[in-house]
């Protein structure tokens, strides 16, 4: 019964891990590309045609790559996961909408979301969007999925079937005695 | 759906609101200290234009 949720522990662990990783290592990417070049990244910026100020495009163009190089250092570093997990989920959330807004205006614009480095279709709206897309569902998951607990099928205390397995409401703790 | 939404509100409630500033700061300060110092390409902090000052005759 134990062994079973320490394998489960362990997939669950070496996922999160996954997940956290390649969410770091793509907002470190992300945020170094932009810090190259901010005056490119704020004209990428005006061109979604939001209706803001120019003096909070600049601001953006300079402290959002900051955040995701911060961010994905963080995520990296499993340093303050919690709260970081749901800053990155909140970024996804609003490129996810900017992204969207722009294909369904039909904009012709360069994403920016790598600087200079994307070109040809990866900097596409659609593209990017979809890209945005997987992003918010992987930091979703990390949200859901925190450190140190699993859904396997069996709870520790009976090793019965729990009710509803893909419920986040039956995490149980993976560090019990006995577990690796 | 009906179960993902609760356990992300949990989720958001667990961040620490004080962890989120210091990361939005530490950025602002990055963000501003690093425009500071670009050479060139300077959004938040623009140098002025170069005033134009004839040379006088002669020189």
């Amino acid at each position: 019964m134990n062994s079973e949720l320490g394998v489960s522990c362990r997939r669950s662990g070496r996922a999160r891990a996954a997940v956290r990783w390649t969410l770091g290592a793509i907002f470190i990417g992300a945020g170094a590309l932009k810090l190259v070049d901010p005056a490119g990244f704020h004209a990428d910026l005006l061109a979604y045609g939001i209706g803001a100020p120019d003096w909070f495009f600049r601001f953006v163009a300079v402290v959002l790559p900051w955040v995701e190089a911060i961010s994905g250092g963080l995520l990296l570093a499993e340093l303050w996961t919690e709260t970081v997990g749901v800053l990155v989920a909140g970024m996804c959330l609003i490129f996810v909408l900017a992204l969207g807004q722009a294909v369904l205006r039909g904009l012709e614009l360069k994403c920016g979301c790598f600087g200079e480095l994307a070109a040809g279709w990866f900097e596409r709206p659609l593209a990017a969007l979809v890209r945005a897309c997987v992003l918010l569902a992987a930091s979703v998951w990390l949200l859901l999925h925190p450190p140190g607990t699993h859904s396997g099928e069996t709870t520790p205390a009976s090793g019965l079937p729990s009710a509803a397995t893909n419920s986040t409401h039956n995490k149980v703790p993976c560090r019990i005695s006995g577990t690796p | 759906m009906g179960a993902i939404l609760p356990a992300l509100a949990r989720a958001v409630r667990a961040a620490r609101f004080w962890r989120l500033v210091a990361v939005f700061l530490a950025s602002v300060a990055a963000g501003l200290i690093s425009d500071w110092f670009r050479t060139e390409q300077r959004l938040v902090f623009p140098r002025p234009p170069p005033v134009f000052v004839p040379m006088e005759p002669g020189r």
